[in-house]
């Protein structure tokens, strides 16, 4: 008889404690750190959204707590990797596409090490070269050694045709132009200022346009600054087939996964356990969720986009939609 | 020892040559792999095979044949080291003779689960490979392989589509492509070039060949560049890793040699010049690497076991560090 159950979507009564075993951190932390409860230190020039200048002074002591549902995002986040982390048997793969720093992937590390220890591989892929440095420094440290894992300068696509991205922006920001129409405005926009030549030199010799795109949103005191390149890129079947297995999956490709997951829904099927997807736009999440329910997988979580939720649990709010998904062919 | 040909003579004398029917259009080695003519057209008249199904009698490699009998004697020397799961990569891997060739042997002499990874950056060539695999029973979907150039950064590079066996190489000196692009913006088709490639990464421009041999219809592309560290990336121990990749390894490999260090076995190396012939070995004999084969490219050997000539220069190693204990 099959012990498989399907887990109800959105069950968050079976997630009122789903930490119980992890002691939250309590310690001192390095000069220019931070901690969470899983004892992750974390550069505080990384968490760009909030002002942790006073952490940059000195060594100092931090009390944390578990997550809690309050924290949105980033509390299904946990709940995806710590389920991932129990489940797994023998060796825990687990990609974290679109990685930023890899916050993810060192967070289910430190779980994993506490749960359930065994030998892991993590792979990341992320485009920026700012962010992709910061991800080698945070494995870093976090006494994770790059060169036992797969970290990848590319970005994330259906195909792999290179792609125009921005370089330098914030989170949120480094969607790739997938558009054609907006490639072919920027092509226009180019040759109308007369700097093709100079372009195209760009191009050949260092894949950069020299091209700066500035976008004030009245949230910082300059207008942001991009300047578009062009980007290698890997799709995500790319990265789940040297494994014959992959625990878990995090996905957050700033749009990108509208044309990205639908393109490698067999090898996901075929190898990947369980997936937590950002979602960037209401249709775009309706999109995805149909698609893993066509596919017949079991879904954990779902919350749009951009929405407050209330529950007997807690309420919360979410920016990016989240999708949490397991497969249960795997 | 370096050269040792002696130890290798008899390399292949418990696989029985394959001998049988052949399917209209393709053609069988000795490991009984069966090859599209198509894929070799440029380098033998293979019309023979394409008059219906043929009978072929196989014969093992020989020494006179130079380069194939090397790669031969490697793949067969990491088929039978293999242990647990065998894992090898084809970088440059054009339609993946060498990745089916190993697992045919695999399959004959030390028969285990195999993981197999080619990174190839020309489309048809990288569409071959998937019919050369499913030809030969394998899923591509099993194995790995990667559309992308072998590069020493993430960059994407300058290559060239089309072209016959060996013109593949990718553009990257920096000199040469600010001429390019110089003489292109001079003849007014910057803007047009830009417009290509933001639209599908194609530059439109086509590449001629002075080279009587060399066909001349070369589309210069953009196209997503992997590092030799992303490809064994994913994996702890690699059996054995193939390079021909046309130049590139001359600034591919030297930043690798790290991860090669870490990971690989096995490597077999075809170079592309004498200068780059003597900078790899050397790479590798600092890095403590054992010579098994150092025969420069573009020579004539005579040895007591046949005389053969290398086009592409052979270069294998082993790593003592991983050795199979």
């Amino acid at each position: 008889m099959s012990t498989h159950t399907q887990p109800l979507t959105n069950d968050l009564a079976s997630y009122q404690n789903p930490f119980p075993d992890i002691e939250p951190f309590c310690g001192t932390v390095r000069k220019g750190f931070i901690a969470n409860f899983l004892g992750t230190e974390t550069e505080t020039e990384f968490c760009i959204w909030n002002d942790l200048s006073h952490m940059e002074q000195a060594p100092h002591h931090m009390t944390t707590e578990r997550p809690v549902i309050a924290a949105g995002e980033g509390f299904f986040e946990w709940v995806s990797a710590v389920e991932a982390v129990r489940e797994a048997k023998d060796r825990f793969v687990m990609l974290e596409l679109g990685g930023g720093y890899g916050a993810r992937a060192v967070d289910t590390y430190r779980m994993l090490q506490l749960l359930n220890p065994m030998p892991c591989k993590l792979g990341l892929v992320e485009a920026d070269p700012g962010r992709f440095s910061w991800a080698l420094r945070h494995f870093a440290n976090n006494g994770i050694d790059t060169r036992d894992h797969w970290l990848i300068k590319t970005m994330v696509s259906d195909t792999n045709r290179p792609m125009l991205f921005p370089f330098g922006g914030i989170y949120g920001d480094n969607n790739a132009i997938a558009d054609p129409g907006d490639a072919q405005l920027l092509a226009d926009n180019i040759i109308q200022q007369g700097v093709e030549g100079d372009v195209l030199k760009g191009i050949m010799t260092n894949m950069r346009t020299g091209v700066v795109l500035r976008q004030d949103d009245g949230q910082t005191p300059e207008p942001r600054k991009y300047e578009i390149a062009i980007v290698s890129t890997v799709t995500i079947a790319d990265m789940v087939r040297p494994f014959e297995r992959v625990d878990y999956i995090d996905i957050d490709i700033q749009s990108a996964e509208l044309y990205a997951v639908p393109a490698a829904m067999d090898a996901l099927n075929r190898k990947v356990r369980r997936i937590h997807l950002a979602t960037h736009g209401d249709h775009i999440h309706e999109a995805l969720l149909n698609l893993f329910v066509d596919q017949g997988w079991e879904i954990t979580f779902n919350f749009q986009p951009n929405k407050s939720f209330e529950s007997e649990y807690g309420n919360f709010s979410v920016g990016d939609g989240i999708v949490s998904a397991r497969n249960p062919r795997v | 020892m370096t050269n040792d040909l002696k130890q290798f003579d008899s390399a292949f004398d418990d696989v029985e040559p394959w001998h049988g029917l052949v399917r209209n259009g393709y053609i069988a080695n000795f490991a009984g792999v069966m090859t599209e003519a198509d894929f070799n057209a440029s380098m033998a008249d293979l019309s023979w095979a394409c008059q219906g199904p043929h009978t072929m009698e196989t014969s093992r490699p020989s020494l006179t044949q130079g380069e194939s009998w090397f790669e031969w004697v490697n793949v067969v020397e990491a088929v039978r080291e293999a242990r647990g799961t065998f894992v090898m990569a084809e970088f440059g891997g054009g339609y993946g003779g060498r990745v089916v060739n190993a697992h045919a042997l695999l399959q004959k002499l030390n028969p285990m689960p195999a993981k197999l990874a080619i990174i190839e950056a020309d489309p048809d060539r990288y569409d071959c490979a998937l019919r050369h695999f499913a030809a030969n029973g394998l899923d591509p979907e099993d194995h790995w392989l990667i559309k992308a150039a072998v590069s020493d950064t993430n960059e994407p590079a300058l290559f060239p589509y089309g072209g016959g066996v060996g013109d593949n190489n990718i553009f990257n000196v920096e000199d040469d492509n600010i001429s390019l692009a110089e003489k292109l913006a001079s003849e007014g088709v910057a803007g047009q070039i830009i417009k290509n490639i933001f639209a599908n990464m194609q530059t439109g421009v086509k590449i001629q060949r002075s080279d009587p041999r060399h066909r001349s219809d070369f589309m210069l592309s953009v196209v997503s560049s992997l590092t030799i560290g992303d490809v064994l990336g994913p994996f702890d121990y690699v059996d054995y890793a193939d390079f021909d990749i046309q130049s590139a390894e001359a600034f591919v490999v030297p930043p690798a040699i790290g991860v090669l260090n870490q990971k690989v076995r096995r490597i077999h190396f075809g170079t592309h010049g004498e200068h780059i012939h003597g900078q790899l070995k050397q790479l590798f004999v600092e890095h403590g690497w054992d010579l098994i084969f150092d025969f420069a490219p573009n020579g004539r050997f005579e040895t007591e076991y046949g005389t053969f000539n290398t086009g592409d220069g052979i270069l294998s190693a082993l790593n003592p560090r991983l050795a199979r204990h």
